[in-house]
């Protein structure tokens, strides 16, 4: 190569050098040129040319790559946006190397506090959760951390602003770094309240949410009041007016609930007619209420007509309430089980009910009666007592009652009026029901081939409304007699007007059943109820029991007097026979031989005894 | 047009005929007689397209002819002036379809900023698959022949046989060219794999 050729090569290189300095900026958007006639200096600006047109097109591509990924990132965060939205959930993300939490305005407007567009520690978080629950909590983020879980799965209770809580379930994943580190963790929370503490049907709060602010004001000492009701009427209005359902009514229910005076009050739906009315005692204090005021009002608003859906409503409640100050409570579970307990006794005595400490010892006897009871029927160890029952004028002996006894040998005797509402509250009655049929059968088997072979006796048992209620009822008691070769005609059921009320139709057909295979039929208590006369018309039936309330003192009282001759002759109009319940004097006894022939019960001819007594005291001639 | 292409032609016309040959054609084609086409710089369409037409004419041979040479004398020159391009591909397939790119960004490369924008790359390589390359060409040149002899001299260069097809062409009224040019030797080593 000569000096001149590399003069101008050098010359080339030069030339091509200064003009790349433009690149400087990133603008590779230059032609480069050069004065040579050299055509390896051309092919150098040339390549070099050539370089620059393949960086533009690459930065081209680069930039229309980019667009294309933004574009593409643009879209899916607004599907993300729009999915998030949709779902209603609150957004967070935990960075873990700076201990730094991202919350979404969503997951604060979901415990109804103002956004903060500043991050958080995660110790805000935690604040926000139930004290309960944050064990729970640190559990599930501990093993996601860990590798222990893949996805964290977490149901909690947040704190609102208004005192309140409302149930999340937070749900999330583990972003790893490259030592397999958990280095962010992102999720979602979702309010779970609805499922959780609300009832679907009436979007009242639900017993899962009042036992919980129950245990969280035990827990926090702080003193409450608790009032049950029950709405007893709560059929009858769907029947006689035209409401479609009664989620039509708990709205009036949970707003008169909610109304008394200016307490908070939380209403609670605990079953369909029952709800519950949660307050705290600071408040009643503040207002100078006492726990009767606070009885009464949610009663008189229950009383309280008001005009809805072209309707009136009332409603007859029960109430029973008990406030925790006043007894010795340690766990929420005592106050809630008080609560039902006056809420029981509200019921069956048809007044309010303030619960006490002197509950507490009767709620204990009534707890080892159902005990025992129960433990007795299971051994089959319930035996009753039986009444003579006697021609009342030639004191032949007709048959006898079975009474339903429970004798025990710590709690001695129990009377029926105790033990039998126990029976009741705890569904035992069917069970009752069959062991005094048992033993009733047993004892006409015994009876029918000792002393009483040659005389026609019957033995009358008394009959549940639960048992009329199974539809195999009338078999059973066939394939009793049956199985015990003891004749239909030996057995009279007793039933009442309460007992038929339930479902009439369904125990006519019982009673038919019975009746036509030899099974005798008395309608008892006959005259107590309001329809008595009905169901002489509808029901096949043998036989009248006058209530002893018309026996006592007939004799010198005109109106019960009448009252017995009447329905002693519509009984003879229909050929029914009549037992008059509850005959303790002569006097009685004189009066109804008077009217004419009928049977007689009652602590003047014979008291109620064990079957082998019974029998034995039986007075020769009688039978 | 790259100066080298009006530069390869010229030399041709030279070797062949002789200054005067060179001169006539120079003439015809109306371009200035002293010019020096230089390889790092673009030159009018129109003036290219002139030479070559001139050239046929005044050699008096056919344009097949012609092209066929050139298209020899042309990658000659270019393998002298760039043999990185023509070893970086394994045969002509490869070489052919970064032709196109080369060609394109050469052209494009040597525009100044202004004439850069809204000028499309005359040729697109697509591998359509193994042993078959689709080329779009689209200039209004019409140099579709030539192409076809230089696609022939590469594969000769690589001591490949190609098969060539032209369902598309500018001149029988379609918007541009479409080559199918095909490896019949390679796509049979496809299909025994």
């Amino acid at each position: 190569m000569t000096d001149n050729q590399n003069l101008s090569l050098r010359s080339v290189i030069t030339q091509i050098a200064d003009q790349l300095c433009d690149t400087i900026d990133n603008n590779f958007d230059i032609h480069v040129a050069v004065d040579t006639p050299d055509t390896e200096g051309q092919k150098l600006a040339l390549l070099v040319n050539f370089l620059l047109e393949n960086v533009r097109r690459s930065l081209d591509d680069m930039q229309s790559l980019n667009m294309q990924l933004e574009d593409k990132v643009k879209e899916r965060t607004s599907l993300l946006d729009l999915i998030l939205a949709g779902s209603n959930d609150g957004v967070w993300i935990w960075d873990i190397a700076n201990d730094e939490l991202t919350l979404s305005g969503r997951w604060y407007s979901m415990l109804e506090l103002p956004h903060d567009a500043n991050t958080q520690s995660p110790e805000f978080w935690l604040q926000q959760i139930h004290p309960a629950d944050r064990g729970r909590f640190r559990d599930a983020i501990k093993r996601l951390r860990k590798g222990e879980s893949e996805h964290l799965n977490v149901e909690y209770r947040v704190k609102t602003a208004h005192q309140g809580y409302r149930w999340m379930l937070c749900r999330g994943v583990c972003q790893k770094d490259n030592n397999q580190q958990c280095s962010i963790v992102a999720g979602t929370q979702t309010d779970i309240s609805a499922m959780r503490i609300f009832d679907q049907e009436s979007g009242m709060t639900n017993e899962r949410y009042l036992r919980e602010r129950v245990e969280d004001a035990i827990t926090e000492e702080q003193s409450l009041f608790l009032v049950y009701v029950t709405v007893e009427n709560i059929d009858a209005i769907l029947t006689s007016s035209e409401h479609p359902s009664n989620a039509m009514l708990y709205p009036i229910i949970q707003e008169r609930l909610s109304k008394v005076s200016n307490l908070h009050l939380v209403a609670s739906k605990l079953s369909a007619i029952t709800f519950a009315v949660m307050g705290f005692e600071s408040e009643l204090a503040a207002t100078n209420l006492t726990i009767e005021d606070v009885c009464q009002q949610l009663r008189d608003n229950c009383a309280n007509t008001q005009r809805t859906f072209d309707d009136e409503i009332r409603f007859e409640v029960a109430v029973g309430a008990v406030v925790s100050s006043m007894l010795r409570i340690e766990q929420s579970q005592q106050l809630i089980n008080y609560a039902w307990s006056a809420l029981r006794r509200a019921r069956q005595l048809g007044q309010t009910c303030i619960f006490t400490e002197a509950h507490i010892s009767q709620d204990s006897r009534r707890m080892r009666v159902e005990k025992e009871l129960r433990r007795s029927l299971m051994k089959n160890a319930l035996a009753p007592d039986y009444q003579a029952i006697y021609q009342g004028k030639t004191k032949t002996l007709e048959g006898f009652e079975a009474l339903a006894r429970f004798r025990h040998a710590e709690l001695g005797t129990v009377s029926p009026g105790e033990f039998i509402p126990i029976a009741e509250d705890a569904g035992l009655m069917r069970e009752l029901g069959y062991s005094i049929l048992d033993s009733t059968i047993a004892t006409i088997k015994q009876w029918q081939s000792g002393v009483l072979r040659d005389h026609p006796f019957y033995i009358a048992v008394n009959v549940s409304a639960i048992q009329l209620q199974d539809p195999y009822f009338a078999d059973n008691v066939l394939a009793k007699l049956e199985g015990a070769n003891v004749s239909p005609s030996r057995l009279k059921l007793e039933v009442t007007e309460s007992t038929l009320v339930e479902s009439f139709k369904h125990a006519a057909e019982q009673i038919d059943k019975l009746r036509q295979q030899g099974v005798r039929i008395a309608l008892d208590d006959f005259g107590t109820g309001y329809s008595s006369l009905s169901y002489l018309r509808s029901l096949a039936i043998d036989t009248l029991k006058i209530d002893r309330s018309f026996v006592a003192n007939l004799h010198e009282n005109k109106q019960k007097s009448a009252i017995i001759k009447t329905v002693y002759e519509l009984a003879t109009e229909l050929d029914l026979s009549v037992v008059a319940e509850g005959v303790e004097e002569a006097e009685e006894l004189d009066f109804l031989n008077s009217i004419g022939d009928m049977a007689i019960q009652g602590f003047l001819l014979a008291r109620p005894l064990p079957a082998d007594e019974a029998i034995d005291q039986l007075p020769r001639g009688t039978y | 047009m790259i100066g080298i292409i009006q530069q390869v032609l010229l030399e041709l016309l030279d070797q062949h005929g002789g200054n005067e040959l060179k001169q006539r054609v120079l003439k015809a084609a109306n371009v200035d007689p002293s010019i020096n086409y230089r390889i790092d710089k673009n030159y009018s369409d129109d003036e290219c397209l002139r030479l070559i037409n001139a050239a046929v004419i005044e050699t008096g041979l056919s344009e097949t002819t012609v092209y066929q040479h050139y298209a020899t004398a042309f990658l000659k020159k270019a393998q002298a002036l760039f043999p990185r391009f023509f070893e970086i591909a394994d045969d002509s397939e490869g070489f052919l379809l970064r032709q196109a790119r080369i060609h394109a960004v050469m052209a494009s490369g040597l525009k100044r900023q202004d004439e850069r924008q809204h000028v499309n790359d005359k040729f697109t390589a697509t591998s359509i698959e193994p042993g078959k390359v689709r080329v779009i060409y689209r200039s209004a040149n019409g140099l579709c022949r030539l192409y076809q002899a230089l696609a022939f001299e590469v594969a000769a260069l690589y001591d490949d046989e190609i098969e060539f097809e032209e369902p598309c062409c500018m001149h029988q009224g379609a918007v541009h060219c479409e080559f199918l040019i095909s490896w019949p030797n390679k796509r049979q080593e496809v299909a025994c794999d």
